[in-house]
């Protein structure tokens, strides 16, 4: 579906975006790229839009290469919610891929109808039951500039599905979205991740998400990629450390030499962080209960999200 | 060839809903033809003619190229728009040729204006003004034909003022002093009757010739023969050349964007 060989993005100004990166992604998997600001994760996401041109190596997808491809394959559907500034007018933008600032929803809906020659009973059928899903009846007669970055999200997703691109692309869709409809489109995502027909590749700043929602993740640091797998193999081959909060009555009782990392104490609360290899939640808790008055304990588990500061 | 279509169908009636527009879009056609008029009328002063142009030959002209622009209506920030907030990359994602859907889209925002705010003018004007009635209906049939072609002439032009966004920061001035050149160099203002000798020699070597006032003169009549084959060749020898020049420009343009990024 989508082979990547050694394929390199370097802008003209020495900065290397996407260095030497190999990547093979098969149909209907769902995957998650997981990165800092400025890891590379967009640059690489254009170059398999084929809107880059790589500087060195091979891409393909759908067998193709995706740079130069010829109009009227709906392959790719992107959406993102990068948000920019349009540097001559100063206002905020939106990133919009699908739709049209200056026409109303309903009309952009048809418009993509007829772009994507989606046929009138499969789009009748689709939009009926997106349309309810992200409630988004009332906005059909809003243009899209006056929808609030939420709603507009909300109908880019709509969008986007309304054609079914057998690869979905969907950079930072959650900026702006309230929890509900972060929900709705989670909810939709997974569907598409469990049907296995739509391949989807996810970028966000929100690990948990992520980790809800797709199956498989990518790390890229300084455009390499670091890590790529299962994120519970991410879990379990980076251990993070636990961290355990307990607060005393009164000073909490001296720790001796048990083998923890680091700890704090503010206020009779003592924070430990601890590597549960080499020492157990269950003993160290047991130490700490029968030897101090406690009033409250917390245990952590590492999140995905720890680790990849840790990295 | 239906998808294209669409945008300008969808523009059409996207503009539609603005209707404090198109009433204040009536009013402003109206004035300007009436003020047109009106200093034409006391410059004529009751002459039958001056150099062989009859009053109802000017006014019909301006008319027409009251029509034409309105027909020419078009957002000439389009490019730089998109290409100012990133999104024209995004763009080539829609699998539909860009500049079509930019061309068809503008033809959508012209025919608005020519149904809601020319029309309407045509027909007001048309019970007071001295307009002249088309010399035959072979004239309007060849007078529609070179306004499409002269309507694609003005395009590639605008279109290849636009694509120097992909250079400068804003080319709002440079649209601007286009605009003004068209306006003057077109005899959209001053019917090229009355140009001076010299300056109607150099404006037949440039493409203004071809938008408004090939249209005007089919109309009247003025042209006959092998003129018409002529003026229509000349558009179409613009079409080609301004269309390459576009085109060069445009895919230099997205060079830039696919090397450098956008």
């Amino acid at each position: 579906m989508i082979v990547i060989k050694n394929a390199t993005k370097t802008f003209p100004g020495g900065v290397t975006a996407v260095d030497d990166v190999s990547l093979h992604i098969a149909k209907g998997e769902t995957v998650g790229f997981i990165g800092m600001n400025g890891a590379g994760k967009t640059t690489l996401l254009k170059l398999i839009c084929g809107l880059y041109l790589p500087t060195d190596g091979y891409i393909r997808v759908f067998r193709e290469n995706p740079f130069g491809r010829k109009a009227g394959e709906n392959l790719i559907g992107l959406v993102t919610g990068q948000v920019i500034t349009d540097g001559y007018n100063y206002h905020f933008g939106h990133g919009s891929v699908l739709l049209q600032d200056d026409l109303t929803l309903g009309l952009n809906l048809q418009l993509i109808k007829s772009i994507y020659r989606i046929p009138k009973e499969a789009y009748r059928r689709r939009l009926a039951a997106l349309l309810p899903k992200l409630g988004l009846q009332e906005q059909m007669h809003y243009r899209v500039h006056q929808l609030s970055l939420g709603q507009r999200m909300k109908a880019e997703v709509a969008a986007v599905l309304l054609f079914q691109p057998p690869l979905l692309i969907l950079d930072e869709p959650f900026i702006g979205i309230d929890v509900a409809a972060r929900e709705t489109i989670r909810g939709i995502l997974q569907e598409i991740a469990r049907e296995k027909e739509t391949t989807v590749i996810l970028t966000t700043h929100n690990v948990e998400e992520l980790e809800r929602i797709c199956d498989r993740a990518i790390l890229i640091d300084h455009g390499q990629i670091v890590y790529d797998g299962s994120f519970d193999r991410l879990k379990k081959s980076h251990i993070g450390l636990n961290r355990m909060q307990i607060m005393f009555e009164g000073m909490p009782p001296d720790l001796l030499d048990l083998p923890i990392e680091r700890y704090t104490v503010e206020n009779n609360t003592l924070t430990l962080d601890y590597d549960s290899s080499i020492v157990s939640s269950k003993d160290l808790a047991g130490y700490l209960l029968s030897h101090g008055r406690a009033v409250d304990i917390l245990i952590q588990k590492p999140t995905v999200e720890d680790i990849i500061k840790e990295l | 060839m239906t998808r294209y279509l669409s945008f300008a169908v969808i523009k059409f009636r996207s503009k539609m809903a603005y209707r404090f527009d198109y009433v204040l879009g009536i009013l402003d056609t109206l004035l300007a033809f009436v003020v047109y008029w009106s200093i034409y009328k006391a410059l004529y002063a009751g002459a039958g003619e001056v150099d062989g142009v009859t009053f109802s030959m000017v006014t019909t002209s301006f008319l027409i190229s009251l029509g034409l622009s309105a027909a020419f209506h078009k957002n000439e920030m389009f490019l730089q728009d998109k290409i100012k907030q990133g999104t024209i990359a995004n763009e080539l994602l829609k699998q539909v040729n860009f500049k079509l859907r930019m061309l068809f889209e503008d033809m959508g925002e012209g025919a608005f204006h020519v149904v809601f705010n020319f029309l309407p003018t045509a027909v007001i004007a048309s019970f007071f003004a001295e307009l002249k009635a088309p010399s035959g209906a072979v004239n309007v049939l060849l007078c529609l034909v070179s306004v499409i072609l002269g309507y694609i002439v003005l395009w590639e032009i605008s279109f290849i003022v636009q694509s120097w966004s992909f250079t400068l920061f804003s080319v709002w001035g440079l649209i601007t002093i286009k605009n003004v050149l068209v306006n003057i160099l077109a005899g959209a203002y001053i019917p090229m009757w009355f140009m001076p000798d010299w300056l109607r020699n150099v404006i037949r070597w440039t493409p203004f010739d071809a938008i408004y006032f090939t249209p005007v003169q089919l109309y009247l009549g003025e042209l006959a023969g092998i003129e018409i084959a002529f003026h229509f060749a000349r558009q179409i020898c613009w079409i080609i050349v301004l269309g390459a020049v576009g085109e060069y420009f445009w895919r230099s343009g997205l060079k830039k964007l696919v090397v450098q990024g956008g």
